[in-house]
Order: C-alpha cells, then sequence, then structure tokens
C-alpha cells in the first residue's frame, strides 16, 4: 500500500482519482466486516467528498497534502454525518450537528473519512471488548484482544482498509492498540491537537492522535492535526513546526534514556527480549543508550485511575436523558428519568468507573484519593523533567506483556488496568510519545514506546524514524 | 476489600445511577479491590507538594466579545428524544 504523500501526489497529477482510491478502500472496508473495526461506514459521504477532490483538482485548483487519503475516524470525534456513538447505547442514535476541528483540518487537507470505528464504550478499557457493538477482532490473531480503548482504529490500519486512522489516547488508548495491532500510534503533546469535537473521558488527560503503519505517514498526518483552536482553551498556542523534517536524521548523538523502574518485576521476559534487542539494534546506528530514573512510576496507575474517573464522573454528568441520549420509557419523575436513562444506556465499566469517580470526589475521601493523586502527578512530571535532563527522549515497552486474551478482561479487570503502568504517566505528564512495533520473540506483536519532550514531537519522530530503520535492518541481518 | 453496600447505594444516588442489588454484589467486590490498590497513594509523602491540576497553565487567547454564529435552533434540538415547539421536554417538576 503506498504512503501518505504518494497517494497525495497521484491524486494530485490526477494519476489516480480520489473517487477511485476512496472506493477501493471502501471495497476493502466492506471485505474486512467480520474484523467488526468499525461501528459505521459512510460511503455516501466519502464518494461526494472524493468527487468534489477530483472536480477541483480537474479545474486546476490546488488541493490539500492528504488529497485522496482515506481516514477512518475513532467514534468518539463527532463528524456531521452519520451517527457518533462512543461505543455505548447511550449515544447509539446520536448524530452530530457539527465536525470536530480535527475533521475540519483533515477535509480541508483533502483526507477523506470512510467510517467510524469501533471503541471501548466511551474509550473506557484497554482491550476494546466493553463496546456495546461487540469487540473488534485482531487480524494477527483472533484469539488476542486489538488492545483499546481505540482498537477499531488500529484494526481499521493493521487490516490494510485505510492507510492512516484518528484515535484519542488519555491512557495509552493509541499506543497500546498500535502495539497489540503491530502499527505505530502516537499520542502527541497536551494542547497539540483541539480537542473540540472529541466526546470527553478525562479532560486534563484526553489527546487525539495518529495511527500509521510508518513514522513518516503519522508524522505526515500530525502536520495537519496540529494548531491553536480558539474552540478549545487548552489547545496550545506554540508555532508548529513540520513535523517531518528530522524524519531522514540519523541516530548518532542521540541519547536515549532507559528507566531502571520500567525494566524490572512484572516485565514479561519475551517483551523485554524485543525491546532490548530493539535498543541494542540504535546503539549500533550511533545512539547512546544511558539509564535513568522515574522513582515515582509505580504510582502512575493509582494516580492515573483517580484522576480519569473523576474527571468522568463529571463529564458522563451530561448523558441526562433531556438533550440528546437514550430516555427511558415513562418516567416517573426526573430524577427517575435521570437514573433509568443513565443506567440503562451505560455499560457496566463505566457505570463502575463513573462510581469509583464520584467516590474519589466524595466528602471525607477527596484529600486522600484526589488531592493526593494530583500530587503524586507533579512528582511523576518532575521526576520525567528530570530525565529529560539526561537524554533526548525515553524507551520502554508500550506494554509489560504480549496482548490481552481475549476476555481476560472478564476474569481479573485489575490485572489488566495494571498493564497501563508504561502508558499512563506519559498522560499525566501531558508528554508526546509513540508505539512502535518491534521484532518479537515469541510471534506476538511487541510496541516500543518512545517519549519525548513536551512540544518535542519533530525530534520524537526523527528518533523514532531511526529506530525504524535500525529495526528493519535487524529484522534483514 | 469490599466496599459497604450503603456506600454504593449512596455514590449511586450521587452519580443518578440506579443499580440492581446484582449490580451491588459485583461491584463490592470489583471496586473494592480498585480502592484497595489506589490506597498505594498514601504511601507517598506529599506534604509539601503542591497539588497539580493542568498540565500547562499558561493562559490563552480568549475570544473576542461578539456575536459569533450559533448552533441552529432546529439541529440543537434534533437528537432530543422529546421536544415541545422549541424546548427540551421533561416530566412535570412542579406540583407533581
Amino acid at each position: 500500500m503506498s504512503t501518505l504523500s504518494e497517494i497525495a501526489r497521484k491524486v494530485q497529477k490526477g494519476e489516480i482519482s480520489a473517487e477511485k482510491t476512496v472506493q477501493e478502500s471502501l471495497d476493502r472496508v466492506a471485505a474486512a466486516q467480520g474484523l467488526n473495526a468499525y461501528i459505521s461506514v459512510l460511503p455516501e459521504y466519502a464518494l461526494e467528498k472524493a468527487r468534489d477532490l477530483d472536480r477541483r483538482i480537474a479545474s486546476g485548483e490546488t488541493v490539500g497534502p492528504l488529497a485522496g487519503v482515506p481516514i477512518a475516524i475513532k467514534d468518539n470525534i463527532v463528524v456531521a454525518a452519520g451517527k457518533t456513538t462512543c461505543g455505548s447505547h447511550i449515544l447509539e442514535n446520536f448524530e452530530s450537528p457539527y465536525d470536530a476541528t480535527v475533521i475540519g483540518r483533515l477535509l480541508a487537507a483533502g483526507a477523506v473519512p470512510v467510517g467510524k470505528t469501533n471503541l471501548d464504550e466511551f474509550a473506557m478499557g484497554s482491550t476494546s471488548e466493553t463496546s456495546a457493538f461487540g469487540a473488534p477482532v485482531n487480524p494477527i490473531d483472533a484469539g488476542i484482544t486489538p488492545g483499546g480503548s481505540s482498537g477499531g482504529s488500529a484494526v481499521a490500519v493493521a487490516s490494510g482498509t485505510v492507510p492512516v486512522s484518528l484515535g484519542s489516547d488519555t491512557g495509552g488508548s493509541i499506543r497500546q492498540p498500535a502495539a497489540c495491532c503491530g502499527i505505530v500510534g502516537m499520542k502527541p503533546t497536551y494542547g497539540r491537537v483541539s480537542r473540540y469535537g472529541l466526546v470527553a473521558y478525562a479532560s486534563s488527560l484526553d489527546q487525539i492522535g495518529p495511527f500509521a503503519r510508518n513514522v513518516a505517514d503519522a508524522a505526515l498526518l500530525l502536520n495537519t492535526l496540529a494548531g491553536f483552536d480558539a474552540r478549545d482553551n487548552t489547545s496550545s498556542t506554540q508555532v508548529i513546526p513540520d513535523f517531518t523534517s528530522a524524519l531522514g536524521g540519523s541516530l548518532k548523538g542521540k541519547t536515549i534514556g532507559i528507566p531502571k523502574e520500567a525494566f524490572g518485576e512484572g516485565l514479561d521476559a519475551g517483551v523485554e527480549a524485543s525491546v532490548r534487542a530493539a535498543l541494542a539494534a540504535c546503539e549500533r546506528e550511533g545512539a547512546k543508550i544511558v539509564e535513568i530514573h522515574l522513582p515515582a512510576l509505580k504510582f502512575a496507575v493509582a494516580a492515573y485511575y483517580v484522576i480519569a474517573t473523576a474527571e468522568a464522573s463529571a463529564n458522563l454528568s451530561r448523558y441526562d436523558g433531556v438533550r440528546y441520549t437514550h430516555r427511558t420509557s415513562n418516567p416517573k419523575n426526573l430524577m427517575e428519568l435521570y437514573s433509568k436513562s443513565r443506567s440503562e444506556g451505560f455499560g457496566a465499566e463505566v457505570k463502575k468507573r463513573i462510581l469509583l469517580g464520584t467516590y474519589v470526589l466524595s466528602s471525607g475521601f477527596y484529600d486522600a484519593y484526589y488531592m493526593q493523586a494530583q500530587k503524586a502527578r507533579r512528582v511523576l512530571t518532575a521526576d520525567f523533567e528530570k530525565a529529560f535532563a539526561q537524554c533526548d527522549v525515553i524507551a520502554m515497552p508500550t506494554m509489560p506483556a504480549p496482548p490481552p486474551k481475549v476476555g481476560d478482561i472478564f476474569k481479573d479487570p485489575m490485572a489488566i488496568y495494571l498493564q497501563d503502568i508504561y502508558t499512563v504517566g506519559v498522560n499525566l505528564a501531558g508528554l508526546p510519545a509513540i508505539s512502535l512495533p518491534v521484532a518479537s520473540t515469541e510471534g506476538m506483536p511487541v510496541g516500543l514506546q518512545l517519549i519525548g519532550r513536551a512540544f518535542g514531537e519533530t525530534e520524537l519522530f526523527g528518533i523514532a524514524a531511526g529506530a525504524e530503520r535500525s529495526a528493519a535492518g535487524m529484522g534483514a541481518g | 476489600m469490599r466496599v459497604e453496600k450503603q456506600e454504593i447505594e449512596k455514590l449511586a444516588k450521587l452519580a443518578r445511577l440506579e443499580i440492581t442489588p446484582e449490580e451491588i454484589e459485583k461491584l463490592q467486590g470489583s471496586l473494592g479491590s480498585l480502592v484497595e490498590y489506589l490506597d498505594l497513594l498514601k504511601q507517598m509523602k506529599l506534604d509539601d507538594v503542591e497539588p497539580m491540576t493542568a498540565v500547562d497553565d499558561t493562559p490563552r487567547p480568549l475570544r473576542p466579545d461578539v456575536q459569533a454564529e450559533m448552533l441552529p435552533k432546529e439541529k440543537a434540538l434534533a437528537n432530543a428524544p422529546a421536544i415541545n415547539l422549541e424546548h427540551f421536554s421533561i416530566p412535570k417538576v412542579i406540583g407533581g
């Protein structure tokens, strides 16, 4: 399959029409229906957008850098076409009256959304199995989950239906499914991409980012997504560099920090061997590997589950059965309308997280949990800052174990939550990070995670591209 | 650890959720093991640390105070489960 810039160049030159490019993608989506990667497909909408691009190209107009690129959108990002369900019964008939800012940017760049992808309900999960519409299937092995919560977006790319897709990452929900499906997934710095039109889960952590088959495509897509948006006051006014500008650079002189705390107890031996082999390949290409310390890392999962669920309990209070969600039939009074509509509409995992969030914010527990977690967040963020005095990027596995097996989340949810150990800290500190597929020793997909400085995406992509090349060299040699 | 039944009922009421006895039974264990894990945070000595409420609190530009384009009323009401003329409709609140 072609890279993004190849597709856009061919479409712009008229070598292939946008309509044919999009139709072929829609055909692949239809052929892969059994993977349940998409909750809804938008054929008429996508073909209309493609024909419009073809008309503009025929009349001599210059179109955007993603002209004719088919893209899949996680179904918690609103598109003013079809439905946005968030993988929940409570929103199963919701039709957004407006586009998310990222959708407007994609359309302006010539990209064409072909469908909305499956996810854990309200992005709460790491296997995509809490979706109210059934779980997506990992194309590598149907017995393992595709990860989550953006599992559908990862499967959409891994199965070749689209070259790129959008996900959202609150505690690892882009990087972890990318690792499970053997593709690239990237979470930008908090504030880099507008969340206007992203259904909120935990607002101090949520960030939209790309899935792709290679680092270059992810960097090119971020060029279109990034930028200040007056409609999201947390979006940053920092200058947007060309994220592809360092892709060809060498690893010579780059320092990769390895946190001692991430390579100890709880790390699967096979995952560790794969990640260490990938890092050794980087070292052969000239990178310097140094040991660093993130002493507060062991508290990251606890701090994350306090902060994320507290924010979720507030954010999800908007689903009240009044304005745009499922409403129970014949409620006796307003209170019953609220509580019955919500209880019928939400699944078990969402209810559990709302209750936990309510618990940590309730009187008597607020200081012990919520306040303590916010303090822990500052300590962990300072750990990262200190570490970056010694290195350009930090490397660790994306997950401590191979992808969870189908059904495991329902047997021992706590064990699955603990697997977020390497991803959640990045969200708490607001940093950019990318997961790259690396050669696996046991046939299971393994992700190498590289973490960058805040707003240091260009360098992060540069080093990630170097790691990608050295990993490829390792495979050949 | 198990969370008390009364505690879950209180939380459900605060969160406007109606929870069945079977759900309560399950939540006592699953919420309990989560809360027990969160107690790990109590091991941290954080008395002198300022809580971190935002990753980046640099001020952002405010929008000019002028009227902007609004969502048309019919679009804003299009997803409502029940409307009455131009309003969202709910069961009677007063005098019921």
